[in-house]
């Protein structure tokens, strides 16, 4: 990963960033702020991302529905009374919960069929938003009136505590035996099963914790629109933001989600406010670039400058 | 609400749909069969089909049915160079490569139409009016549609059935390597069948534009409906898509008339989505773990 | 089988597997016994069956029918992983090796979820076969030779009792070959069983104090290796019916 040198760069590099976000909200505007909200948000979902798809090989192309089911229940638990943080904590609960079944049931599938049936449970989300009209109330969507919100400040402090909390996640997985099985069940996942890695229990986790992030995610991003409708919980591009994010900066990684985050949200920047197509169309070149020439990520190319180290421990291969 | 000409008509209106279906699952059927690639894209493929349509009837006043002697042409030659430039880059590699490089062909496609056409729905009204048989109304533009997709599908199954250039596909289908040693130019097989495979879509999208109104991201729906197909059907099964993209089509057909539109929507999501969960075997084995 | 014949020295019995592959029956009503402490040879002509039977015992093909006791446990239908944890441990035919884990991450892996010493233990193994200085090595950077060596030492971090080897020694060049087979006879000596596939006969006879030959699915001969060679049926299988030779 990084020699000794470059992991203490890594921590200062991360030091001064933590500061400069906490001191952010003094020194800059709305605009700026709810910007780097977003960037969080971002890197909160694709460390997520990075979870299962990364980290254990089953690359799902639907796993914005558990932001979408977040997003709704943060929704309606706000909306009946609850306070914003409890609704964040069930957004999150109601994600999970859904996520152990269904966890269990995709994850009997191989690669490209997990992928189909990730993407198609996403449609799936957005059907049963659509139908339930007496929950969620259709096609119409929620609104949230503005008493029942949280600040701006609050909102983007939360936002990157799960970021952050997203992201040690991810680190701590990579150092950890956890996330030496997950990489097993990634290279050879009957070998793993014949040496003893119970694959099914640890696949079921990564994917539950693959999931609580993205439902709180969703149900903070709720109370920070104030408004959610099927098409926008369960957009598409949110899906393909996940994937592109941490494909380009490096899958199974964890600064390459980070790294990606940043590209992709200059890209949205710069696109995004006039030509949101041309946004998401430069997205999915931006995939085809990684798929046919740079499968590992922006990392990959820093990695090919440095040497290997000759005493690496389990869990922190070069 | 159980008359019979009620039940008539639906069976009709679902069979027309189906056949339309069953032209579309069908090609992205033979690509998987021939290269074992999922394209994520061929729905969009579809649309460009349905946008040239729309173009050309637009614009140049043609009919549809005369613009689809241009628009699969030209699908072909496009799908025949997609395939060289791109998806052969990917062919030997795990099938999630192909998956995620479509994913972005599709992204690119719905993007660029977006940019193109706006997200208003568009829609080619060059046929107008029902068939009245008795008690039924069938409306023309479906019966037209439904009628060129299965005389399409059909003609596609002949093909690979009794000519040489068919016969070479599906050798490729069965066993890729085996096909070689025989003298077959794989690659130049993969080429041809990913043309015939967006020469299909852009007829299907051309034969959509004509019933259904369309926005660039029509495709997410009709893609989920072709993977329902063809993993019921058994992927690779060209003869499997194809009565699966009638059975579809009727199950819609009814869910739609006794129910509501919307839960015909869902049809083929919830399809999908407990065939591969409940019983993926239901694949032939081929999706578990 | 019924519980009187395991004897408790048996460490491993199985009794009327069979495992049918649509129309094809790969396992007719297999019946099998492994002496605990042994190392017990497992021959037969390609195709009869012999990986698909490791197949069975290890779990990893779960629709056979018949019975399989382990260390007194029925353990038919169990997952790999649980199998692996009780005690009984197998390689496979072509490397299994986590090509993108590093060697020293492919043996700890195998090891025991809480043991904090698996790092030492995976280094002294390493150390035994000369291999340590290969620690940090990719799976995939190693030779082939070098990469069945890391497989067997793999399944020895979790102490099994009994070990599966499937021709352990395919593919290594004659050096390693040696030191694998003087591993494994280190090992017996201490007191790990062993159930070998291995087509070379001179190892069969050097090491094994019990054979079982499988034919077609069947288990047709069982004793130590000079009865079997001269067994008829055995020759009829390896040769065909129409030669008849002296000792193979």
């Amino acid at each position: 990963m990084f020699n000794s040198l470059q992991r203490l760069n890594g921590r200062w590099v991360g030091a001064v960033l933590v500061t400069f976000v906490l001191l952010a909200p003094l020194m800059i505007n709305d605009y700026h702020q709810s910007f780097l909200l977003q960037v969080f948000m971002v890197i909160a979902l694709a460390q997520a991302w990075n979870l299962i798809s990364g980290m254990t090989g089953y690359v799902s192309f639907g796993h914005a529905a558990f932001f979408g089911v977040g997003a709704y229940a943060g929704a309606l638990f706000l909306t009946w009374g609850f306070p914003w943080w409890l609704a964040v904590i069930k957004g999150a609960g109601i994600a999970a919960l859904l996520a152990v079944p269904l966890g269990f049931l995709t994850l009997r599938l191989r690669g490209p069929y997990f992928a189909i049936a990730m993407l198609g449970l996403n449609e799936v989300g957005r059907v049963v938003a659509t139908l339930w009209v007496d929950v969620t109330r259709g096609g119409t969507g929620l609104t949230l009136s503005p008493e029942l919100l949280p600040s701006l400040d609050v909102k983007y402090f939360t936002m990157f505590g799960l970021a952050l909390g997203a992201t040690l996640l991810v680190a701590w997985v990579h150092r950890s035996r956890f996330g030496l099985e997950l990489r097993a069940i990634r290279e050879d996942e009957e070998a793993a099963e014949m040496v003893g890695v119970n694959t099914t229990r640890d696949k079921v986790i990564a994917f539950v914790l693959s999931a609580v992030i993205p439902g709180a995610v969703g149900a903070v991003y709720v109370m920070y629109t104030s408004y959610i409708n099927p098409a926008s919980a369960f957009e598409h591009a949110r899906n393909i933001e996940m994937i592109v994010v941490v494909l380009f900066g490096g899958s199974g990684t964890v600064w390459g989600p980070i790294l990606g985050a940043g590209t992709v949200m200059v890209l949205r920047e710069l696109l995004w406010a006039q030509f949101p197509s041309a946004h998401l169309a430069a997205l999915g070149v931006l995939l085809l670039v990684v798929v046919l020439y740079l499968p590992g990520g922006l990392i990959s190319i820093l990695r090919a400058r440095q040497q290997k180290r000759p005493d690496a421990r389990p869990g922190e291969s070069p | 609400m159980l008359e019979p000409s009620i039940l008539l008509q639906l069976l009709i209106g679902g069979l027309l749909a189906g056949m339309l279906y069953a032209l579309l699952a069908c090609g992205l059927n033979l690509v998987f069969g021939v290269m074992r690639v999922i394209n994520l894209a061929h729905a969009e493929l579809m649309l460009v089909g349905a946008f040239g349509a729309y173009v050309l009837f637009s614009v140049f006043g043609l009919h549809p049915l005369l613009s689809l002697l241009i628009i699969v042409p030209v699908l072909f030659i496009a799908g025949y160079y997609l395939q060289s430039m791109l998806i052969e880059r990917v062919v030997g590699r795990p099938m999630l490569t192909s998956l995620l490089a479509t994913y972005g062909v599709s992204i690119i496609l719905i993007n660029v139409g977006l940019l193109l056409f706006s997200a208003d729905f568009k829609s080619v009204p060059a046929l107008q009016g029902s068939f009245l048989i008795g008690e039924l109304a069938i409306s023309q533009p479906r019966a037209t549609a439904g009628v060129i997709s299965l005389l399409l599908t059909v003609g596609v199954y002949l093909f690979l059935e009794r000519s040489r250039l068919g016969k070479a596909i599906r050798a490729v289908s069965e066993h890729a390597q085996v096909a070689a040693i025989c003298g077959i130019d794989v690659r130049k097989i993969r080429m041809l069948t990913f043309g015939m495979a967006a020469g299909m879509a852009g007829a299907a999208g051309v034969m959509l534009s004509v019933i259904y109104s369309f926005w660039p991201g029509s495709g997410v729906d009709f893609i989920q409906k072709c993977f329902a197909i063809i993993i019921i059907g058994g992927m690779g099964n060209f003869l499997g898509a194809f009565y699966g993209g009638i059975l579809l089509g009727v199950v819609e057909a009814f869910v739609g008339g006794f129910a509501s539109t919307q839960w015909a929507e869902a049809v083929a999501y919830l399809l999908l989505v407990t065939v591969l969960l409940i019983r993926p075997t239901g694949i032939k084995g081929a999706a578990r773990v | 089988m019924n519980e009187l014949v395991c004897a408790p020295d048996h460490i491993l019995c199985a009794w009327g597997l069979t495992r049918e592959f649509g129309g094809v029956q790969a396992l007719r009503g297999v019946d099998l016994h492994v002496v605990r402490g042994t190392i017990t040879g497992l021959i037969g002509p390609n195709g009869s069956g012999k990986t698909t039977l490791f197949q069975v015992i290890s779990g990893m093909d779960r629709g056979a029918t018949g019975t399989i006791s382990f260390d007194s446990e029925s353990i038919l239908g169990w997952r790999p992983s649980q199998i692996y944890r009780r005690g009984l441990a197998r390689t496979f035919q072509l490397s299994r090796v986590f090509p993108e884990l590093t060697v020293l991450e492919n043996l700890v892996v195998a090891g025991h979820r809480r043991d904090r010493g698996a790092s030492e233990r995976a280094l002294g193994l390493l150390e035994r076969v000369h291999l340590r200085e290969y620690a940090a090595v990719l799976g995939k950077n190693l030779s082939y030779g070098q990469q069945k060596l890391v497989e067997f030492l793999r399944v020895l971090m979790s102490d099994p009792a009994l070990i599966l080897l499937d021709e352990p020694a395919a593919g290594v060049n004659p050096t390693l070959r040696q030191t694998l087979w003087d591993m494994v006879r280190h090992l017996n000596g201490l007191g790990t069983t062993f159930l070998v596939i291995e087509h070379n006969m001179e190892v069969i006879a050097d090491l094994c104090s019990d054979v079982y030959v499988l034919s077609d699915g069947e288990i047709i001969a069982q004793g130590d290796f000079t009865s079997i060679r001269n067994n008829e049926r055995v020759l009829e299988a390896y040769f065909g019916k129409s030669r008849k030779h002296g000792a193979a």
